[in-house]
């Protein structure tokens, strides 16, 4: 086993930082190098039966070790000459879909939801039902807001469209790249303390964008009614279940008095009034679990979603311009495309000159 | 430092040093596996080869990270624990076809010397 010092140590470990940059050039894992470097001075100083690896031991076999020569060649030949009409292209391809999308003609049209405060109820047992803050609202309303947005609702919209909403919006598509898929580029906002989502969508076609944003009103609403009725439908079904337990202990419990009863239990004996008490609590906890029961069933109606359509978006004849984001990723879109491209055909070009030089070669 | 050398047999022999020291390292390994000491002793020892361990060892790493040989830890008796490289099946196809190519290299260089 041998020994570091200090000095030792640093030496070896400034020549193996000195190495890693080269070393990545080789196609070498630079850890797995340092590890073997520092092994074979370690074998090297056994070899001379020397137990103390000083700072001039390994200063003398890094010295002889030399640096690393990458014996790798780099990548050169077509890539490189490819390097410069590509990036012609690419700035071409991007200002070319930028200008395009820039004057290509959108149309807006909004639709817009009203959130209801949910008004503060307090009963006459002290229980309170509901209560909001305006902060309150906004948390809830930046969260229906990323639901509108959510993929989930937008596949909901295209399942939703029947086949006349479909032939218009395929007819827009083909107006209008701007779309993804064939709803446009939709936007949610609000917020701010307010109680009003606006849903604006933008679209080739007036009508198709006036369509797909009273689109996703229509499905935020089946989706909202289908939630609350989901969420009801599991609270009834845990309380149901947990209504007939309590009714079957209700049961014997009473059970239980009539049998004293007819055991000629005196009514004041200590016996008959812990089992005529034990008796009353479950009966009343049964009751109490019925209405709680029944109000749960009630909460499933319409009248207590969080929303309700305010304005239905109508078709604009009025072009807007696109937003900046959309001709930014247009741009961005038609420049990966001419890179990806590009790439593509410099590799082929590489590998057929490649295959022809092997030829060569062997001939 | 050799590559800098303006002497056109300096370059020359670097350039074909570079080239032949992979094709050393799967021949040193073909009968046997043989531990990192002992085999970069075994080809820094080599005639006119001139290599050192700082060649050696990224080279080393380099065959392993392309399949070419594998490695394994032993403990030893006399010093630290050592490393064997071995052939893969892809390193000796691969061994077998550059000693191919380096012959017929040598051949028609040789026979257009003798012309």
């Amino acid at each position: 086993m041998i020994t570091w010092t200090d000095s030792a140590r640093e030496i070896l470990e400034r020549y193996t930082a000195s190495i890693r940059g080269p070393l990545a050039a080789t196609g070498a894992d630079p850890d797995e190098v340092a590890a073997d470097l520092r092994r074979h001075i370690e074998e090297e100083l056994a070899a001379s039966k020397i137990l103390i690896a000083t700072g001039e031991d390994v200063q003398r076999l890094v010295t002889r070790f030399g640096p690393v020569v990458a014996d790798k060649p780099g990548r050169k030949g077509p890539g490189l000459a490819w390097k410069w009409p590509l990036a012609a292209a690419i700035l071409a391809a991007i200002l070319f879909a930028g200008w395009r999308s820039h004057f290509r003609r959108v149309y807006s049209a909004s639709s817009t939801l009203l959130f209801e405060i949910p008004v503060t109820v307090v009963r006459k047992d002290g229980v309170r039902a509901a209560y909001s803050s305006s902060s309150g609202l906004g948390l809830n309303l930046e969260v229906y807001a990323e639901t509108i947005r959510s993929d989930k609702i937008r596949r909901l919209v295209r399942q939703n469209l029947t086949p006349a909403e479909n032939l218009l919006l395929e007819q827009a598509a083909k107006k209008n790249l701007l779309s993804p898929d064939r709803l446009g580029r939709v936007t949610v906002a609000g917020g701010d303390g307010g109680t009003v989502l606006r849903i604006a969508v933008e679209s080739g076609d007036p009508e198709a964008a006036a369509v797909v944003a009273n689109k996703f009103v229509e499905t935020f609403m089946d989706y909202s009614e289908a939630n609350l009725r989901d969420t009801a439908d599991f609270a009834a079904n845990f309380l149901q279940t947990q209504a007939d337990k309590l009714k079957a202990e209700a049961a014997s419990d009473s059970a239980r008095v009539k049998q004293l009863r007819d055991a000629g239990v005196a009514g004041d004996a200590p016996e008959m009034q812990a089992a005529v008490a034990q008796k009353d609590v479950a009966e009343s906890n049964y009751r109490a679990l019925l209405k709680r029961l029944e109000q749960t069933r009630e909460s499933r109606a319409p009248s207590r979603l969080p929303a309700r359509p305010l304005d239905a978006a109508r078709p604009d004849p009025n072009p807007v311009a696109p937003s900046a984001r959309t001709v930014l990723r247009q741009s961005l879109l038609a420049g990966v495309a001419v890179l990806f491209a590009g790439s593509l055909l410099a590799w082929a070009v590489q590998r057929r000159s490649a295959g022809a030089s092997g030829s060569a070669k062997a001939t | 430092m050799a590559a800098a050398s303006n002497d056109p047999f300096d370059n020359w022999t670097v350039q074909v040093r570079k080239g032949v020291l992979e094709l050393c390292i799967l021949n040193a390994l073909e009968q046997e596996e043989r531990y990192g000491y002992e085999l970069v002793k075994a080809l820094t020892n080599l005639p006119g080869f001139g290599v050192t361990e700082g060649t050696i060892y990224p080279l080393l790493s380099r065959l392993r990270e392309q399949g070419l040989v594998s490695t394994r830890l032993l403990e030893s008796p006399d010093g630290p624990a050592r490393k064997y490289y071995a052939l893969t099946a892809q390193g000796r196809r691969s061994a077998a076809l550059m000693n191919d190519y380096f012959s017929e290299l040598l051949t028609a260089c040789r026979t257009l010397r003798r012309k």
